[in-house]
């Protein structure tokens, strides 16, 4: 049996083989690109969170360490204020104690400085509270006991302070482990 | 030459432009349970159409236009045959083992060396039809010039159908007569050619 086609098929075969080749060249083409593009993307896209990631811990480092310093420096600070204070309140001890008065005992238990002594009236030992609290507003002072003494306008007292240094270290303290 | 054969058949139709009428066939089926789906026929003028050959085309183009367009063909892809007397056919012994491109170029060689005079150039198709021997094959070469098929091309693509294959019309008769003899199909003499025509729909 002859199968003959007069048409010029086996051209047209080719062409057609050739068109099938260039598909199969663009669709890999194509699929190569994408994939590449994918590819390029995913990895900028990596190094971006990459950047922004040590970004943020550098800006955390410095902002800890910005933070680290605020709080040395008020503690500094703090201690200064605490070293004014007892000097300030050193020098009022002394100036006081050249007045109309006259202490009997200083005690120190834990964290208190508890004074005892006698004055020649009420008014003076209230004088005395206000001008502590006036230079000194950080340590309250406070009056735990008076008494007259008989026949006469003078007063035994018993007033307590806390203690300035002790208070204000252990404020630090709480700060430090808060930060 | 087209050895891939097709189980399920491609739309194909047959058709036979004969002296007295035009016959279309299609097939439909499996390659071994295959079936006539429609045959149609429309007659043509008195010498329209003489020894094969196409005479007037317009009148021919007109009939098979209105037969493509009353049964819904349009576009269909068309198998046709050219009359014997219009095609060349030979049988040359070639050295055997040759590429598909010096194959080609030995039939070209072949066809100007044959036929000098044609000048537009020809439709050709060969195929080996011997291969037994140890140093040559023979290959059946055939061959029509573009002033015989030009008419039959621009006949059936004015009419709406897209030609895929030009066979020569003893082929698709041997064909026919074939696969009749072989599946025992009871069918007129003169529908043979179309539906060797139109068995291309199992082919390539």
């Amino acid at each position: 049996m002859v199968d003959v086609n007069l048409l010029p098929w086996r051209v047209m075969l080719k062409e057609e083989r050739m068109k099938q080749r260039q598909c199969f060249l663009i669709i890999l083409a194509s699929i190569t690109l994408l994939w590449m593009i994918t590819h390029l993307g995913f990895n900028c896209f990596l190094q971006a969170m990459d950047t922004h990631q040590q970004e943020l811990q550098d800006q955390l480092i410095t902002l800890s360490g910005q933070t680290q310093q605020k709080q040395v420096d008020s503690s500094f600070m703090m201690i200064n204020q605490i070293q004014l204070n007892q000097k300030e309140l050193l020098h009022f001890f002394k100036s006081i104690m050249n007045e109309n008065s006259m202490w009997s005992e200083i005690a120190s238990k834990n964290n208190q400085i508890n004074l005892f002594g006698m004055m020649d009236s009420y008014e003076m030992l209230t004088e005395f509270v206000k001008r502590y609290h006036f230079l000194n507003n950080t340590n309250l002072m406070t009056i735990l006991n008076v008494k007259t003494v008989e026949n006469s306008s003078a007063i035994s007292f018993h007033v307590q302070i806390a203690r300035a240094v002790m208070t204000c270290l252990s404020e630090i303290q709480k700060d430090n482990a808060s930060a | 030459m087209l050895s891939a054969i097709r189980f399920w058949p491609q739309p194909l139709l047959g058709l036979d432009i004969q002296a007295e009428e035009i016959r279309l066939l299609q097939l439909q089926g499996t390659l071994k349970k295959k079936r006539i789906k429609n045959a149609v026929a429309t007659p043509l003028p008195r010498g329209a159409v003489v020894n094969g050959k196409i005479h007037e085309a317009e009148t021919v183009t007109d009939c098979l236009q209105t037969m493509v367009e009353k049964n819904k063909l349009q576009w269909s892809r068309v198998a046709i045959a050219l009359p014997e007397q219009c095609v060349m056919s030979q049988r040359i012994r070639v050295a055997k083992g040759l590429s598909e491109s010096e194959l080609e170029v030995e039939m070209m060689t072949h066809l100007r060396h044959a036929f000098p005079d044609v000048i537009d150039g020809f439709f050709y198709d060969y195929l080996i039809v011997d291969s037994s021997q140890a140093m040559q094959d023979e290959v059946l070469l055939i061959a029509t010039s573009y002033a015989n098929l030009n008419i039959p091309l621009s006949v059936v693509q004015n009419a709406g159908l897209k030609i895929h294959v030009v066979d020569v019309d003893h082929y698709a008769l041997d064909r026919a007569n074939e696969y009749i003899e072989f599946d025992g199909i009871a069918l007129e003499e003169k529908w043979r050619i179309s539906f060797g025509l139109a068995l291309w729909s199992y082919r390539w």
